[in-house]
């Protein structure tokens, strides 16, 4: 197990080696001069004298050729730093490791709650398979699948939110006014009242993909061999779904965990945005629009890094949960 | 559902044997023929099916004939004794000068009793600014409503259409290309190409693509939809290119193949005449399920200011003007109709793809 964790270890650096170096094509091939965009966005290049652009170049090492300063750029990375953000002057390690936590709480609130309620009701979907309930849960999941959270997020702020309809929900950041006077459970109670919505825009769209693998493969357990034999010597159905039929019928659904991941990244840049929530969606949002090559690189290499784990630990779940699969030996 | 195919092949075959010599050279198509009937009927089975394509053909036709259902101009315009036709395919510059600088009231107020037009159905251009009517809610002069500077948001809604349309088409056409050549590359020949394809797959599969996309269009300096349909085009196409792949590996070992292979036939022949035609039906799948998807990027894109450039009307840019409206002024018709659009969009092209699959697949 333990040799099989850092042989999978290993070859993620050959990925993220790839995923980086693209990102540092891309953002360096990009037309758009970084330097205006550093010294103040739409600031003409006239504007300043050429002479501190100059030296603004040499001093982030512009003047390099391009394998040159990726071979910097992975150098410092090598050591935990990933640069220096050219907009505020501040460590992007810094900045992530600000913005990270609000994310992986915001994906994470999200994921936990979509397995909690998507599998039960794949799970009963496919028990009473072909019943009313089956097919309204269908149509149902099919329509959340395919609404554009940017459109339901905008729908809530306007008609839930604001008080020009209703006054329901918070529209924007994580806290109230005031929040520094608040106990510490009046806070926690601010915090999830605040997170509720953007927490479901996140999520409700996984929660159809999960419970449809969940209802797929359970209805590909259901009719197997050894769950006749368990109805047949005599078990209550109860037993026969939860104990021997979902453990088998998980697997499907721990696949879909690693590609979940990066759609919920991809989606916390519109949540967050929408919601004004200070994360690394926003963070990503900001540093795009403002040209902050190293926060781009940065925040990339995270994800990449996070996407890269949850694959992993999808890889480890798949033998904690069939008996079958084992990296041991082999 | 299988024996739904089999009855059809009989019924087809007794006519068409009566009715011509069997010539093996026309069998082929005709066994095509039969089976995409097949198809279809399993397909028509679901009424819902049926029904997500009759919206997803109502709205190729909104964004096919956009110019003809709202414009500032009429189709037909006889004015001051002179027959204009189609000046609304026109652009404002090209058009004669007794034209220019006419909005529709002006247009309306310069017709004598003599004058005659064929109007589009809504009188107004995507681009034509009324700022003596700006967020105005639905009404009978603008049925969906106005924007914030006078906009009439129906005639952005059905210019949209083909902005999001034909981004979406040209970006899966581009993808679903790329994807067919290097996955049946890999799968037919496997060997070191296959090693770099599927590598390629693999770094991809752990890319947040929504940020690899936004990353592209963030640094392009003035981007167009040429730039969307090329991003969501290039980053598309593992999906496509593993299907494939699959599929090929499959199919290269059957028995037919050989035959072929010892009839002479050249790999190039092989691979396009025998291995993708019988492997493509997935991906008629795929890019159905991708249209909904590029559409889905490209507005999203576009609601974050990174897709298609104002003025240009697209779905996300409508939904980013009722995203900055919906706090401070309430205009909900902003937010509802173009939302609705793209929903509509997005769940037909999803329900269609269902059942293609299913009716691609009557094994499930």
């Amino acid at each position: 197990m333990g040799s099989y964790v850092a042989r999978r270890l290993l070859v993620m650096f050959p990925t993220l080696l790839g995923i980086t170096f693209v990102t540092f094509l891309l953002v360096h091939l990009a037309p758009g001069d970084p330097v205006s965009a550093a010294m103040g966005g739409d600031l003409r290049a006239d504007a300043i004298s050429s002479q501190a652009i100059e030296h603004f170049r040499k001093e982030m090492r512009l003047d390099e050729p391009l394998l040159v300063q990726y071979g910097i750029w992975l150098g410092k990375l090598a050591s935990l730093d990933l640069g220096t953000s050219w907009r505020t002057g501040r460590g992007v390690g810094e900045q992530i490791a600000e913005r990270l936590p609000v994310t992986v709480a915001l994906g994470g609130s999200a994921m936990v709650l979509v397995y909690l309620i998507g599998i039960p009701l794949g799970v009963a979907s496919a028990v009473r398979r072909g019943s009313l309930g089956d097919r309204a849960t269908t149509v149902v999941l099919f329509v959340l699948y395919s609404l554009p959270s940017f459109w339901v997020g905008t729908l809530a702020i306007l008609f839930l939110g604001g008080g020009r309809y209703l006054d329901w929900i918070p529209v924007q950041g994580l806290r109230s006014p005031g929040w520094e006077s608040l106990s510490a459970m009046g806070r926690l109670r601010d915090l999830v009242w605040h997170a509720v919505t953007p927490v479901v825009m996140l999520g409700y769209a996984s929660l159809a993909s999960v419970s449809r693998y969940m209802r797929t493969g359970m209805l590909d357990v259901i009719r197997q061999d050894y769950v006749r034999t368990a109805r047949a010597k005599g078990l209550s159905e109860r037993v026969v779904v939860y104990k021997h039929a979902l453990r088998n019928s998980l697997i499907p659904i721990l696949s879909h965990l690693g590609t979940m991941v990066p759609f919920l990244l991809g989606g916390t840049v519109i949540v967050e945005r929408i919601f004004g929530i200070p994360g690394m969606g926003l963070l990503m949002f900001e540093a795009i629009l403002a040209r902050d090559y190293s926060l781009i690189m940065g925040i990339t290499t995270v994800t990449a890094m996070l996407t890269m784990l949850a694959l992993l630990v999808t890889d480890l779940l798949y033998a904690a949960v069939d008996p079958r699969i084992s990296y041991g030996k082999k | 559902m299988r024996a739904g195919a089999k009855i059809a092949a009989p019924e087809q075959h007794p006519v068409h044997a009566g009715a011509e010599p069997p010539v093996p050279a026309t069998k082929e198509p005709k066994r095509q023929a039969s089976q995409w009937r097949a198809i279809w009927r399993r397909f028509a089975k679901g009424r819902l099916n049926v029904a997500a394509l009759v919206v997803v053909l109502v709205f190729a036709l909104l964004a096919v004939f956009a110019d003809f259902l709202a414009s500032d101009m009429p189709i037909v315009l006889h004015l001051d004794g002179k027959t204009h036709v189609l000046p609304n395919l026109r652009s404002e510059t090209s058009r004669p000068p007794e034209l220019r600088r006419l909005d529709p009231e002006g247009l309306w107020e310069a017709m004598g009793p003599e004058d005659w037009a064929i109007f589009t159905p809504v009188r107004r251009g995507p681009y034509d600014v009324d700022l003596l009517a700006r967020l105005e809610p639905p009404s009978s002069r603008h049925w969906l409503g106005t924007d914030a500077i006078g906009r009439d948001v129906l005639a952005r809604i059905i210019h949209g259409t083909r902005i999001s349309l034909s981004v979406g088409v040209v970006a899966v056409g581009l993808y679903v290309l790329i994807g067919i050549i290097l996955g049946a590359l890999a799968g037919y020949y496997g060997g070191k190409i296959d090693l770099i394809v599927s590598r390629l797959i693999e770094v991809k599969m752990v890319f947040p693509t929504f940020f690899l996309i936004l990353t592209i269009m963030g640094i392009v300096e003035r981007p167009t939809i040429w730039h969307l349909m090329l991003v969501i085009g290039f980053t598309g196409w593992p999906g496509v290119a593993r299907l494939i792949r699959g599929e090929i590996l499959r199919v290269r070992e059957l028995d037919y193949v050989a035959a072929v292979r010892a009839l002479g036939g050249s790999d190039a022949r092989i691979v396009l005449r025998h291995v993708i035609p019988n492997s493509i039906a997935p991906v008629f799948v795929a890019a159905t399920f991708g249209l909904a998807g590029a559409i889905l990027v490209e507005s999203a894109l576009s609601f974050l200011g990174f897709g298609t450039p104002p003025p240009t009307a697209s779905w996300g840019e409508l939904l980013t003007q009722a995203y900055e409206h919906a706090v401070t002024s309430g205009a909900w018709w902003l937010t509802v109709f173009p939302g609705a659009a793209l929903f509509l969009t997005v769940t037909s092209y999803n329900l269609v793809g269902e059942g293609l699959r299913d009716a691609l697949d009557p094994r499930l």
